[in-house]
Order: structure tokens, then C-alpha cells, then sequence
């Protein structure tokens, strides 16, 4: 019995460890294919359009490419899609599945025709079952335009994706509220507008993901498809990656505060009015503005009165410095002929939009005091270094400035004669 | 003739136990069972554990040769889900050969380890409530110690085949063990095959295998070396729960929504994938008749997946979402609503998962990934898989060590003292199991995706952002939880002519931490490396007696304090993703006592018990979708108090040699006690919805358990060898589990009185009491030498097919619509049966 047992035994652990439970892998099923039917155009789709809305039974399609799409929360369940003929609003039954360059066949049958508010749609699609995806990354460069001739063509670019340039949220809202109301359930409107008082309305969705977000400040471009609300646009944006608003506002400067400055004028070109971005060469007196000056390897910018102008009061302004205490001004200057007068001076200013001489004349400058400068007594053409210039007696922190280089002189015609041309070069703030 | 009317006697106590098949192992009467004739020592099987109920972790379906109660209540009112004392798992304590089973993270024992092993595992001892042990200092709802020592099996060879219509539809058993041979060893084994096309419920296979090996040496008469082996794979498809609408529109209240058709098969979605094998040797050193030293070690790994669906960026695939359900388009769109429930009624695709949908959906959804792999640059262009199956797992690995000397004193004392330490590491991640004809999968949180406008916070591994995961890869989450628990506990026992006393005392130290693999975008700082450690220290202490009032009357008293650490699967506010706590994590504090009154006449047994537990300081943690926030929050509460007091009755009387009468009663109240702060936080953010939120949850009911339950059976022995019996059972106050954020301040909000919302909120929904009928029979050969048996049972034979033995309220609410998130619920199995055939030799 014992040996019965043990031979027993001994066979059953060996029909144990030969157990194994396995994961079965499971056979795909064969799949259905959706066949492609009369090709139609968007433009066909529209144009099918007689005044009752049209639910497709017959295998036909359309190839479109996605412009908008759910993905940042703007849109939900509703997406763009545009061919070569125009543009149309697809309306999901389910949310998800489709992506801004998606190049799709639309498989008709099941999906209904019909407008909203005169936007046309094609509703009541079923990504899972009415999109065929061809390829992706298919990006839909947008149609570059204005608001009167977005105003003007409202019916045609429907739902097609457009870029709005040099326009600014008006200026009750910018920076001043929201995208949206997160926390909503509806989507509310904003305004953007151009230079010339033109506004279009934008309408964002509390869902989107940037709804919390303050609205720029600035003036630039936005990417947007083109919806309409009865007889007007709203526009919706693409994404917050096409919202590019940080120029500056209209009738402001264009330039934003630099964090340092370091310029030694090496784009000058000899006796040619400078032109650096974001400064500002002007005059409030005269119509002389400083020019480049080459000699050499060096170049520099020099400022002197005409001979036939008279007075001349000439402006040098650098671009906008954020403040940080402990900052300090260092240029050097020097005398373009022999000494006649102290022709220089250096100004700050914190009112930074400054775009021409008048906003010069009308801004607050404070004299900064303490440079050494070329004068009296110094060689022609010796560069003599200001020493640093702490600029905290003048500012504080958080405040935006900005250096005028002012250059003023009367011409060999004034008395007394005030003819010296005055250079400066290295001009750094850190 | 001896056998013979062992085999009588092994067969006729079986009957006892309707559902089961297994026999009874009389076990040699000792102190322990005198001092606890009011806890009964009953051995258990673990026969339908591993079943359909979804939690793979029933504390026990308890058999008793000596307690009425405890036996139908274990098994009877196991079908209906009653739990003793309303306890949950963690507090009965479970030892294979002394060695704690229970799962160091949630508390549970995990019957399934073992399940189809019930050759084996039936030689238990089960202790019910506190009481004296000698393995361990126990539980609140006592333990039950699992003896898998070879030589303990009974000698010979059983082999069994039995029918059923319940989780599985058949099951193949064989067992032998030598019994100890002649040169000191001993040699069991014992394997199994549990299967089914489909179960009790549509859609839900099974396929499990069962081996346990175990061999002993006894070198010399002082020592004794045993090692045991077991493991129990399983492939199983699971059973869902829907409302009752879903029921309703299906026709049956065993729809389950997890399978649909693929190739004119049932696939379910949700399968389990469990293997977790056991090792354990064993040191028993007796250097003579009163001393006793086991020291015992184990090791435990393996796999525990559970699969499911995901999606990205498409619709629900459950086809019993509620949108997809005509409740709720009937008032906006009543005519979609009358399609819906055409739908759902007529086409399978409806109401069933269409997989072929989902492998066409993801068959054409070409997509690129730019930056793939974190590789700048890198576009990945293929069909991204709307619709996948992945698979959760949950892989422990545990190493322990236990020791226990035991000792009789002079003057009728006993002293026990032990100690052990586990160490619990297990590994959490998910792999993709079936991207169901698509290319690939991105990895990044499809909510986090949603909620900011970063695309690094979405990424779940920032080393590889825009990771592509394929079939077998890891994906999602990936971090240990490691648990240690040291233990150190000590008993005296004593007796004296009319009383019996014990006391024990126990000292633990729990710590659990959290090791995160991958560094998520939502919380790049914390959600790699090893997290914080959680420490806590423990102690209990537990004391009893009996009063003999007679030598057939008795009075039995036990109590216990004890703290104890909040388990670590409550204790993380978002495990997934950061190793942060709940706040107020702090011990448990349990108080529970009882008394009874026992009678033991030849005619006439039974048992009378009064019971009182406090559980003080609870946590409870969940994450569900919150409509509010719109995404998916961590909702956890601490001080959580809850009492559990009612009384136990059963009798068991003689009526004549052949009928035999039971009667059995649980009368229960389990009310929370307390009003719990709650915590709600953003599941992918830092982000905290609201603190100490109080949840005024006093004297709500305790959902999850029939409170009350009655059964009366009688039963006819025949001498013949045969038996037949009959039970009628009744199970009242029944209660859904209260969802906590529906009482509160918050979700009443500006609601006064009158308005309907109000009650509806608040209101604890109370489960129809009902009614089942049991019957079994049995009846037994012994053939030149061989047993033969066969053994039958049937279960709700009245085939009640309208009783909800459970469910819970949805978390997910809306407190201005408050039924359009209605509960989910479970019925009994309508008329069930189990019968088997035995051959033993």
C-alpha cells in the first residue's frame, strides 16, 4: 500500500507540474470596410442644400482635412474640416477621435446635412464609424486676412481656417478678463479688434484648458475657424498655439523691456541715420537724427547740427530696460571735431511708448548725473569712458526705462556756436 | 467494521453541510476546545471561494462539526453573503501550518491561494471571536488555522468528480497522501482542475488548476521537518454588476456587461489572471509530551492581473453606460430613448461589449506621435488604439518567518509565546494585454490630458515622454508598496475544576512605504523613489473565561482591546501616482466582547451569544468620477467609528435516532457611529476640492451583509448509509453601504426640507428581505475495500431569481438628479446545485 501510495503520489506531482495556465491570445476578428461611393466636394455637400435637411443613405464620400479639434477643450464634439472648396462644421456623436491635420474620408451614409444658424454641418457623425483616416500631419495653412474682408466673405469661408494679423482683444477685455468662465457651462464671447476700430467676436468654451487664462495684451495674429451664429461671425480658435497677441497695442511702441543692454553700434553704416530695433533715433528740435559713424574698425553713433538747420535737439533712446537694482549705465564718448560746447546729455524715462519726437517732448526725463564725458580740453576722436552710472537714484524696482542720449546744437549760424559732434559708443546697462 | 462505520459517521456528519463535500475531520477534544465551548472549533472549506462574488477574498465559508451556528451561518447565509458578526476579512486570522495568510496590504485572506485544494485545506481548526489561540493572538472575528502538514492528510488515495452550475461547471479532484511510513517520512499531494465554458452568469468562464505537494520527515522523536508546496492558476472571466434598468432591459438580473461576441464567441473583458505559488518549510521541535516549538518560514510570488478595457479620446465601449441606457434620453429625447430600449433588448451588440466595433474603430484611426519615445523629432505614425484591453496587476512577493513554543505548565496552565516577521513587497503596474487591432498605445493620462494645458503633466514616465507601449509592455503606473509587520504575542492559560481562563498580549510594529518606478508629470517630484515610511505601532490584549454551571451548562466571557495600523490599500490618498497619505492616518482602535450561554445535552445543543464591537478611527478611501469637479477624485475619510452588536442563536435537537432538527438566528445591528472627516483631492493634481468635510454618517447602517438571518432544517440520517435534509432560510435587514458625499452639508446645499432631493439623498436604501429553501442528500457505498460516494445539493430551489443580496450607491452622484446614478446590485443565483461523486480507496 505504501509503495501504491508512494508511485501515486510521485505521479501525481509529475501531472502537476506539466499544469500550466495559459493566456489565450484571442484571433482578431475579420473587420468590415467602408466603401468610398460618389466622391463629393464640400462645395457639393453645400450646394445639396435646398431647405430640408439631407440624411445620407447611399455610400458616398468626402475627403477633407481636420483644421479644428477637441483637443485643448474649445470644441467639443463638433470639429472643421475644409477642402480645396470650402470649409464645413462636422457635429460628433461622441467626443474624441479626430486631430487638427487628419486627412480623412468622410463615409456619408447615416450622417444628416442641415444648418444651424446658417453655419452648415454635417451631424450626427460617428467617428467610429463614418471617418476613414488617409494620413496625418496634413496641416491646413490658414487663409491670412482682415475683419472687413473676413465681414465681407462670411458666407464662402465658412468653418475654413483663417489667421486674423495685427489684431488685439479690445481693451475692455485685455488683460482684464478671462478666455472664458471656467466653472460655466456656456461658452462666452470676447472682441477682437484691429487698429482701425474693425471688432469680430471670438467665443471660447469654459472646458477649454486655458479658459482660467487672462486674455493677452498684445496686438498680433490669431488662427481661428470661422463659425457663424446667424448673421454673424464668431470665430473660434484653432488652439492657444495660434493666439500669437504679444506685439504691442495699437499706437503703442513695439518693443518690450530687455532684461540688460549691451550695443556698440556695429550694424552703424558711415553718415547713414541709425536704425537699431527697438530704439528710438529722433529729434525734438530740427530734423537731424544721429547717423553711424565707421572709422576703421570702430563704429560708434555721433550726433552734430547741420550747417544750414539751426538749433537741433537730437535723440538717441535705447530700447525698454526692466529695472533690477543695482544696474548701472557705462558708454564711452568722444568729441567728432575740436570742443566748441557740451552738446550731451543723458536722460531717463520710464514712459516707455515712445514712438516719435512728440512722445519724446511729452515724456518725464530725469537728467542722469554723474557720467564723465568728452568736453573741454579732450583729444578728438579719444574715447573717454563715463564710469559706471548706478541709475538707483532714478528708478525703482519693477519700473521699465528707458536712456535718451540727447544731443542739442545750433549750427556754425548760432550764437554761441554750437557745432562740437558728439559720438558715444559701448552703450551697456547691467 | 471499524471503517465502516467511520465512514458512516464521516458521511452522515457531511450531510451537515449542504453545499459542501467534504468531510469532517473529528478533531481530539483539548483544552483549547473546552475553554472555548463557546467559540467553535469547526473545520472550513474553501469550496465556492473563489467564485462568482467579484472579491476573491471571503474571509471563510465556515463548516462546523460542533457549532450549529457558525456552520450555517458560514455556509447557508454564505450565499447571501452574511458575514459573522458582520466582520470584514482582516478580522479573522487565517495560518496555513501556523504561518499568517492574511494579505499584509488589505487584511484580507486570500482564499483563492488555495482554492481547489479543499483535500487539504479542510483540516482546519476555526476559532470564532476572540478567543484562546495558539498561533497567533487572533482577531476579533478568531482565526483559522489551516493544517497542510503531510502527515497529517489521511492516508490514501481520493478521487472526485463533481457537477455544479455555479462558478464552474466541473471539477476534477485527486488527492494521496502515505499517512507516516515506516521510515519517518510522509508524502501528500493533491491536484485539481476547476472548469467552465461558462458559469452561473453569462460570459463568465473559468479555468482553474490546483497542485499542492507537501512532504515531512520526522528524524528523530524530538524533530520533525515539513515542506509544503501549493499554487492555484486561474483564468477566469468575471461577472459585472449593473442597475436594475440594465437588468430589466436584458430580461435576467444576471446580465453582465463584461463580454460581448468576437467570432461567435463569448469574450469576457474582464478576466482574472492569478498564480501565485507557496512554499513552506516547517521546524516542529518537541523535546517532549508538554513542549512544542514550530518555527516555519514561507515564500510566496507570483501574479495577480485582473483585466479590463480603456480608451482614449472615444466613446464608453460598457454597453451599460449611462447614456447609452433609455432612462437617460427619456425626457429630452424620447424617441431615441424608445430606440435605445429596442436596442437593448433585441440586439446583443447593444447590450453585450461589440467587439468587432472596437477592433474596427482602432483599425483605422492612423495617427502620429510626435516626439515619440522622448526622442526629439521622432514621429510615430500608425493606427493609435482607440479601444484596448489592459491588465491591472497587483504582484506580490512575501517572505516570512514565524515561531511559536508552546508549553504545558503544572496545575493545569499552558503557556504560549511567539513572534514573526513578513515582509510584503508588492508590484503594481499595467501592461496592455490586447490592443485590439491597433498599432500602439501613447501613455499619458487621458484626464490629465484634458485638464491642463501642459503636455508633460499628462505623461505617466517623463524619461520617455509620448511613450508607444505595445502588447506587453508596461504602461501607466509601476511602483511597489512594501509592508513589514513584526509581531511578538504571548498567552497563559488556566484551569481549574469549574473555571477556565486565558489572557494574551500582543506587541506588532507595522511599517508600509511606497517605491515608485517612473517619475509621472503630475508629480515629478515625489513620484519616483522611495517614498516616506508609515510606522505604527501596535498592542492588544484579550482575556476570558467559562464558567461551568454544569457539566452541561456553561457561561462563556471573552473580551479584547486592540489598535491596529489602517491597512496600506486605504491608507494612500492615490498610490498610482505619489506616495502621499490621507490625512488623520492614524491607529485603530478596536474594543469587542462577548457572552454566551451554552448547552450541551445528548438531544439538545446550543448556543445563545451577546456581542459588542467598537471599531474606533477607520479610514476609508475610494476614487470614483466626481460630476462636480468633472474628473476623478480621491475621496478618503478617517475617524470612521463603527459598532456591531447583536446576538447569535442555534440549536441543534435530536428528535429521534434518524430526524434531527436545527434552528439558527443572527440578529444583528451594525450602525457607523461616528461623523467622519472627509478628504477629497484631484486624483492627477495636488489640487484639494475640500478638507474636513464632516460626513454625517451616525447610525447609518453597515451595507454589505444581511444583519438578520434565520434558517430552520431538518434532516433525516438514514442507517442505511443514506441522509436527506432540508433548509429553510430568511435574510432581513439588508442595507446598501451609505455613498458619504451624499450626506453632507454640501450635497444638501440650499435644499430645504420639503424638497425631494433631500430625502433622496439621505435616505439609506434597505434591500427586500427574502426567502430560500436548501436541500441535500447523500448516500455511500463501501465496495470490496473502496468508498464510493455521491453527495448532492441544491440550492434556492425555489429559484428565487429576485433577491438582491447586495450592491452598493454609486459615489458618482448628482444632487439635483439624484436617481440618475442609481445603485448597482447583486442577486442570489437562482436554483443551483453540486453534486459529486467520490472514490477513495
Amino acid at each position: 500500500m505504501n509503495k501504491m501510495n508512494i508511485r501515486m503520489v510521485l505521479l501525481g506531482i509529475a501531472a502537476m507540474v506539466t499544469v500550466v495556465a495559459c493566456k489565450k491570445e484571442y484571433d482578431a476578428p475579420p473587420v468590415r470596410t467602408l466603401p468610398s461611393g460618389d466622391i463629393l466636394t464640400i462645395a457639393d455637400l453645400k450646394a445639396m442644400y435646398l431647405g430640408t435637411s439631407i440624411t445620407f443613405e447611399e455610400p458616398k464620400s468626402v475627403f477633407a482635412t481636420v483644421t479644428t479639434d477637441e483637443t485643448d477643450g474649445n470644441f467639443y464634439k463638433n470639429v472643421t474640416v475644409q477642402d480645396a472648396t470650402g470649409g464645413i462644421t462636422l457635429r460628433l456623436i461622441n467626443s474624441g477621435g479626430l486631430y487638427i491635420g487628419d486627412s480623412i474620408r468622410i463615409y456619408l451614409p447615416g450622417i444628416v446635412l442641415e444648418p444651424y444658424n446658417n453655419l452648415m454641418q454635417l451631424t450626427n457623425v460617428d467617428v467610429d464609424n463614418n471617418i476613414v483616416k488617409q494620413a496625418t500631419q496634413r496641416y491646413v495653412q490658414p487663409r491670412v486676412t482682415t475683419i472687413p474682408d473676413l465681414t465681407a466673405n462670411i458666407g464662402a469661408w465658412q468653418s475654413t481656417l483663417i489667421r486674423l494679423e495685427n489684431v488685439q482683444f479690445v481693451a475692455a477685455e485685455a488683460g482684464v478678463t478671462t478666455w472664458s468662465t471656467p466653472g460655466g457651462t456656456s461658452s462666452v464671447d470676447r472682441h477682437l479688434e484691429d487698429c482701425v476700430g474693425n471688432q469680430v467676436v471670438i467665443r471660447n468654451s469654459p472646458y477649454s484648458n486655458y479658459a482660467a487664462d487672462t486674455l493677452p495684451v498684445g496686438k498680433g495674429s490669431i488662427v481661428a475657424s470661422v463659425g457663424i451664429f446667424g448673421m454673424n461671425i464668431q470665430l473660434g480658435a484653432q488652439s492657444i498655439s495660434g493666439v500669437q497677441l504679444t506685439g504691442p497695442r495699437c499706437g503703442e511702441s513695439g518693443c518690450l523691456p530687455e532684461a540688460s543692454l549691451n550695443e556698440s553700434f556695429n550694424l552703424a553704416v558711415n553718415n547713414t541715420d541709425l536704425t537699431l530695433e527697438c530704439w528710438l533715433n529722433t529729434f525734438t528740435l530740427g530734423t537731424r537724427k544721429w547717423k553711424g559713424g565707421v572709422s576703421g574698425p570702430d563704429s560708434y553713433a555721433e550726433a552734430k547740427p547741420s550747417s544750414f538747420d539751426g538749433a537741433v535737439e537730437t535723440w538717441l533712446i535705447t530700447t525698454p530696460i526692466g529695472y533690477t537694482p543695482g544696474m548701472a549705465l557705462n558708454f564711452k564718448s568722444a568729441l567728432g571735431s575740436a570742443w566748441q560746447h557740451d552738446g550731451l546729455s543723458v536722460l531717463v524715462t520710464t514712459d516707455i511708448n515712445l514712438n516719435d519726437g512728440g512722445d519724446v517732448s511729452s515724456a518725464t526725463w530725469t537728467p542722469v548725473t554723474g557720467a564723465t564725458l568728452a568736453t573741454n580740453g579732450t583729444a578728438v576722436g579719444t574715447w573717454i569712458p563715463s564710469s559706471p552710472i548706478g541709475l538707483n537714484p532714478f528708478l525703482t524696482a519693477g519700473d521699465n526705462f528707458r536712456i535718451g542720449f540727447k544731443y542739442i546744437g545750433s549750427g556754425s549760424a548760432g550764437v554761441p556756436n554750437q557745432t562740437t559732434p558728439y559720438r558715444i559708443d559701448d552703450v551697456t546697462i547691467q | 467494521m471499524t471503517r465502516i462505520l467511520t465512514l458512516v459517521l464521516i458521511l452522515v456528519t457531511a450531510g451537515a453541510f449542504a453545499q459542501s463535500d467534504t468531510t469532517i475531520v473529528t478533531l481530539p477534544p483539548d483544552s483549547v476546545q473546552i475553554l472555548n465551548a463557546d467559540v467553535p472549533v469547526v473545520s472550513i472549506t474553501a469550496d465556492d471561494l473563489d467564485n462568482e462574488l467579484g472579491s476573491q477574498n471571503v474571509s471563510g465559508i465556515l463548516q462546523s462539526s460542533r457549532d450549529i451556528f457558525t456552520a450555517t451561518a458560514g455556509f447557508t447565509f454564505g450565499a447571501a453573503r452574511f458575514r459573522i458578526r458582520g466582520y470584514d476579512s482582516e478580522n479573522t486570522l487565517v495560518t496555513m501550518n501556523g504561518v499568517l495568510m492574511n494579505d499584509l496590504e488589505t487584511g484580507w485572506a486570500s482564499w483563492s491561494l488555495w482554492g481547489g485544494l479543499n483535500d487539504v485545506t479542510r483540516y482546519a481548526q476555526v476559532h470564532t471571536g476572540i478567543g484562546a489561540t495558539r498561533n497567533n493572538f487572533g482577531g476579533i472575528g478568531g482565526s483559522s488555522d489551516i493544517n497542510a502538514r503531510a502527515s497529517d492528510m489521511r492516508k490514501g488515495i481520493r478521487i472526485s468528480y463533481a457537477s455544479a452550475n455555479r462558478a464552474y461547471r466541473n471539477r476534477l479532484m485527486i488527492t494521496g497522501s502515505t499517512g507516516m511510513m515506516k521510515n519517518g517520512w510522509s508524502l501528500s499531494f493533491s491536484g485539481s482542475r476547476r472548469w467552465a465554458e461558462e458559469g452561473y452568469v453569462p460570459g463568465t468562464s473559468y479555468n482553474a488548476y490546483a497542485y499542492f505537494f507537501a512532504a515531512e520527515h520526522k528524524i528523530n522523536t524530538k524533530n520533525t521537518f515539513s515542506f509544503s508546496a501549493l499554487g492555484a492558476p486561474i483564468v477566469q472571466g468575471r461577472a459585472g454588476i449593473a442597475i436594475q434598468e440594465a437588468y430589466d432591459l436584458a430580461g435576467t438580473n444576471y446580465y453582465n456587461p463584461n463580454w460581448g461576441w468576437q467570432n461567435g464567441k463569448k469574450r469576457n473583458a474582464r478576466m482574472t489572471f492569478d498564480h501565485k505559488p507557496l512554499f513552506m518549510a516547517s521546524h516542529i521541535y518537541a523535546p517532549n509530551d508538554s513542549t512544542k516549538w514550530t518555527t516555519s518560514l514561507i515564500y510566496t510570488f507570483g501574479r495577480d492581473g485582473s483585466s479590463g478595457m480603456n480608451w482614449f479620446d472615444a466613446k464608453d465601449p460598457r454597453p451599460d453606460y449611462y447614456r447609452y441606457l433609455p432612462s437617460y434620453n427619456a425626457t429630452f429625447d424620447p424617441e431615441l430613448a424608445a430606440q435605445q430600449t429596442t436596442d437593448w433588448s433585441t440586439d446583443q451588440n447593444v447590450q453585450q461589449i461589440n467587439w468587432e466595433q472596437l477592433y474596427f474603430a482602432n483599425g483605422k484611426n492612423l495617427y502620429s506621435v510626435e516626439n515619440a519615445d522622448g526622442v526629439e523629432g521622432n514621429t510615430v505614425t500608425g493606427n493609435r488604439s482607440k479601444y484596448i484591453i489592459e491588465e491591472q496587476r497587483a504582484d506580490p512577493s512575501r517572505v516570512g518567518v514565524n515561531s511559536v513554543y508552546s508549553r504545558e505548565l503544572k496545575n493545569d496552565q499552558h503557556l504560549t509565546l511567539g513572534g514573526s516577521f513578513n515582509h510584503q513587497k508588492t508590484h503594481y503596474f499595467k501592461t496592455i494585454d490586447d490592443l485590439l487591432g491597433g498599432d500602439f498605445w501613447v501613455d499619458i493620462d487621458q484626464f490629465a490630458d484634458r485638464d491642463f494645458n501642459d503636455t508633460l503633466i499628462s505623461q505617466n514616465d517623463l524619461a520617455r515622454p509620448n511613450k508607444i507601449v505595445r502588447e506587453g509592455d508596461v504602461f501607466g503606473w509601476d511602483y511597489d508598496i512594501n509592508t513589514r509587520l513584526v509581531n511578538l504575542f504571548g498567552q497563559y492559560e488556566k484551569k481549574w475544576n469549574k473555571v477556565e481562563v486565558y489572557t494574551g498580549i500582543q506587541l506588532a510594529q507595522t511599517s508600509f512605504w511606497r517605491v515608485g518606478k517612473v517619475q509621472n508629470g503630475r508629480f515629478p517630484d515625489n513620484s519616483e523613489g522611495k517614498g516616506p515610511s508609515n510606522d505604527f505601532f501596535n498592542f492588544g490584549v484579550k482575556a476570558g473565561g467559562i464558567y461551568k454551571v454544569t457539566g452541561r451548562n456553561f457561561i462563556a466571557v471573552n473580551a479584547a482591546l486592540l489598535t491596529r495600523p489602517p491597512t496600506s490599500n486605504n491608507a494612500f490618498l492615490s498610490a498610482r501616482t505619489r506616495p502621499e497619505t490621507i490625512p488623520g492616518l492614524s491607529n485603530e482602535t478596536i474594543y469587542s466582547g462577548d457572552i454566551g450561554y451554552v448547552v450541551r445535552f445528548t438531544k439538545l445543543k446550543g448556543r445563545a451569544t451577546f456581542y459588542y464591537t467598537k471599531l474606533k478611527n477607520q479610514v476609508w478611501s475610494r476614487y470614483y468620477y466626481n460630476d462636480d469637479a468633472l474628473t476623478i477624485v480621491n475621496y478618503s475619510m478617517s475617524g470612521v467609528d463603527q459598532v456591531n452588536m447583536g446576538v447569535e442563536l442555534g440549536l441543534e435537537a435530536n428528535l429521534s435516532s434518524t430526524w434531527q432538527l436545527t434552528a439558527v438566528y443572527a440578529g444583528g445591528d451594525h450602525r457607523y457611529s461616528s461623523r467622519p472627516k472627509a478628504t477629497i483631492t484631484r486624483n492627477n493634481s495636488a489640487e484639494v476640492f475640500a478638507s474636513e468635510r464632516t460626513v454625517y454618517w451616525e447610525n447609518y447602517r453597515v451595507g454589505g451583509s444581511p444583519q438578520t438571518a434565520a434558517s430552520l432544517g431538518l434532516r433525516y440520517n438514514s442507517p442505511k448509509y443514506w441522509f436527506i435534509g432540508v433548509n429553510g432560510n430568511y435574510f432581513g435587514n439588508m442595507y446598501l453601504d451609505p455613498n458619504p458625499d451624499r450626506r453632507t452639508q454640501e450635497a444638501i446645499g440650499s435644499y430645504v426640507e420639503s424638497d425631494p432631493q433631500v430625502g433622496q439623498l439621505l435616505a439609506q436604501e434597505k434591500l427586500k428581505d427574502n426567502f430560500t429553501l436548501d436541500a441535500f442528500a447523500g448516500k455511500s457505498w463501501l465496495v470490496k475495500g473502496y468508498r464510493i460516494a455521491i453527495n448532492l445539493s441544491v440550492s434556492n430551489i425555489l429559484d428565487n431569481q429576485d433577491f438582491r443580496i447586495g450592491g452598493f450607491e454609486q459615489l458618482r452622484y448628482d444632487r439635483t438628479e439624484v436617481n440618475k446614478f442609481p445603485p448597482k446590485y447583486n442577486y442570489l443565483y437562482g436554483r443551483n446545485y453540486f453534486a459529486m461523486l467520490t472514490f477513495s480507496f
